[in-house]
């Protein structure tokens, strides 16, 4: 990601109708948007809807950003309402992105998708599809605390958690994360 | 502190999330110090850690951000539209409700009877007298149905482009 333009920058020449500055920032943060929208809703398809339709939420509702939170953690927010309301409106009956009730069964590990992950010795794949196994909520918290490194304040801006259960379910899904990667030797350590 | 403290994978997870500080983390510090092990499993958990940091990004379809901006520039066409609509709306609107509410002063004052000829004394040769058909203009503009109809309709004329143009102007406002 160049850092040669500020965020602040881009969104200020974007507030002044600049096209180039709403293209810099799609372009900065195209992957990690649909990344985020792709754990959601598990579908790249949805995903490439969710990310589109949340771009365009964003800019058409720049000029309300305050700039009290980081652009990222407000753009993220927008990413995760989108892909619940999508989500709810598949099944009615969803009330949130979590899986409390969702035993973390044996099923769960080393699936032959996971195998084939492992034989390739490609740790990286292995722990992409142990997170697409894992609930929504759990995949999201864990892409947004490690792979984007917020902190458990952005995240709780973005999910709407409380501090405490933000900590809750960042412990639980490394839980999940650790059954599904469980008796590999390569996370032994999880 | 050997005896009644335990270091779980939670807690080792905790540490190295920096979670911990003050008490707790001197606690584990010491800990760890002491129990190679544990700092063994530490360092793991470590590079665990660095493996979901070092997560690789999906990434969307090729053409995904110039998709974006073809549908940011789509939204954006009709609001345009719609803005130098109500601007060009808004001149016509104005001098309609200038011209509305400058009859309804004017005709007042044209009608006025004194002001209607009841008999011109213009010597015009006959050959130049057209061959209209005659009407009772003084009869037709002297009457007080057309002059307070007129007015009526007139002033109905004059709040409808009010109305029109409020709706413009709301309408521009609120950027849709």
């Amino acid at each position: 990601m160049s850092e040669a333009i500020s965020d602040e920058t881009l969104i200020h020449q974007a507030l002044e109708g600049k096209q180039s500055a709403f293209a810099g920032l799609v372009n900065r943060y195209e992957r990690y948007v649909f990344t985020l929208a792709f754990r959601l809703v598990k579908n790249r398809e949805d995903a490439h809807e969710i990310a589109q339709d949340s771009f365009l939420r964003a800019f058409r509702y720049l000029p309300d950003f305050r700039g009290d939170a980081k652009f990222s953690t407000w753009l993220y927010k927008i990413v995760y309402s989108t892909s619940l309301n999508f989500l709810r409106k598949q099944n009615p009956y969803i009330q949130s992105l979590d899986d409390e009730t969702r035993p973390i069964t044996l099923a769960d590990k080393g699936s032959p998708d996971a195998s084939f992950a492992m034989e390739q010795n490609d740790r990286n794949a292995a722990i992409q599809l142990a997170i697409h196994k894992l609930s929504s909520d759990d995949a999201a918290i864990i892409t947004l605390f490690y792979l984007y490194e917020h902190s458990l304040d952005e995240i709780c801006q973005i999910t709407s958690h409380t501090m405490t259960n933000a900590k809750t379910k960042l412990c639980r899904a490394r839980q999940r994360l650790k059954v599904i990667l469980e008796g590999r030797p390569e996370f032994t350590a999880l | 502190m050997e005896n009644n403290f335990m270091l779980t994978d939670d807690l080792l997870w905790d540490y190295a999330d920096g979670f911990l500080v003050g008490e707790e983390k001197i606690k584990v510090d010491a800990y760890l110090r002491q129990h190679p092990e544990q700092q063994a499993r530490l360092d793991q958990i470590l590079s665990e850690k660095r493996a979901f940091i070092g997560m690789s990004l999906e990434k969307p379809d090729s053409g995904f951000a110039k998709q974006v901006m073809a549908a940011w520039a789509t939204e954006q066409t009709p609001m345009k539209a719609t803005a130098n609509a109500a601007a060009k709306g808004n001149d016509w609107v104005l001098w309609g409700i200038a011209a509305a509410f400058g009859l309804m002063i004017a005709v007042p004052f044209l009608l006025a009877p004194e002001a209607v000829p009841s008999g011109l004394n213009i010597q015009i040769p006959e050959q130049y007298i057209p061959q209209l058909p005659s009407f009772d203009w003084a009869g037709i503009l002297n009457s007080a149905v057309l002059r307070n109809g007129l007015l009526l309709l007139l002033g109905f004329m004059g709040l409808k482009l009010l109305d029109k143009y409020l709706q413009v102007r709301n309408l521009h406002l609120s950027g849709h």
